[in-house]
């Protein structure tokens, strides 16, 4: 295969790969090293794609290696980033036994804001608390707003039932309300 | 009353949902019911929305401008190789 070929498929994958490693990893700039990481080793060793898979398939299975090799070495990366994700999956009791909101979370009303998709420092913090969700809610927002999937694909690709594909949405509105009011709202009204 | 009061765990995601697509008469009369009775629930599905929209508007990420700054990147790499 020669150079052109492959850096074409660069053009063509980087997107699907990149997606692909941030449905797994969190950091964004993680993210982008190992979808580089993954082309790079795909040169290397191009002589060894036959075409009995599409190259995309191929590139998939590279990335995967790649992302559990991350996992495995980083291993105090590993504990932080399963803690985190502790954190958020721990149910923080929004609700009550009984399923009525904890006074803690009630959700106030916020301040309107005028052109907040345009204010960088709103959407600085929007990718915050984004990025403190635990992976599961993070992948179900990223599918189904991101990427605009019908539920039924999301179910379907991150393994999930439908209730639990609800649930993990609500859950992870719940988590950026409340992230964003503690972090942007109440810091806006000073 | 309490059986046709549903909690607001339960109300929440039903309003999740109803973005979604269109709830089952049941759940459609349910949901109205408590947030007829629930000024909190009210609240949060104000804020559930203004959420999915911001959410939506992110829809770029990662942006175009990022994308190819990352191709080109590895382009540079492999130039290297």
């Amino acid at each position: 295969m020669s150079e052109i070929q492959f850096k074409q498929w660069v053009d063509d994958y980087t997107e699907y790969l990149l997606a692909w490693a941030l449905m797994k990893i969190s950091d964004r700039g993680t993210a982008e090293d190992l979808v580089q990481d993954t082309f790079l080793a795909a040169y290397r060793s191009k002589d060894n794609f036959k075409g009995e898979a599409s190259p995309k398939t191929w590139l998939v299975s590279i990335l995967k290696n790649k992302i559990a090799d991350h996992y495995r070495s980083a291993q105090r990366k590993k504990v932080q980033y399963e803690s985190s994700g502790q954190m958020t999956e721990n149910e923080a009791a929004f609700f009550d036994k009984k399923g009525h909101w904890s006074p803690a979370f009630y959700p106030t009303e916020w301040e309107e804001q005028d052109k907040l998709e345009e204010n960088e420092g709103f959407q600085k913090v929007l990718s915050l608390c984004i990025s403190g969700l635990s992976t599961k809610m993070a992948a179900v927002i990223r599918l189904k707003f991101f990427e605009q999937q019908d539920g039924e694909d999301i179910c379907k690709e991150l393994e999930i039932s439908s209730s639990n594909y609800w649930q993990l949405a609500h859950r992870a509105k719940l988590h950026l309300r409340a992230c964003l009011e503690k972090n942007w709202f109440k810091v806006q009204k000073g | 009353m309490d059986k046709a009061m549903i909690s607001c765990e339960c109300a929440g995601q039903l309003i999740e949902k109803k973005q979604e697509m269109k709830l089952s008469l049941a759940d459609r009369m349910k949901l109205k019911f408590h947030l007829m009775m629930c000024s909190i629930c009210r609240t949060f599905e104000k804020q559930s929305k203004l959420l999915g929209e911001w959410l939506e508007q992110q829809s770029e990420f990662p942006s175009r401008k990022a994308l190819d700054k990352l191709k080109q990147k590895i382009k540079e790499q492999l130039d290297d190789e």
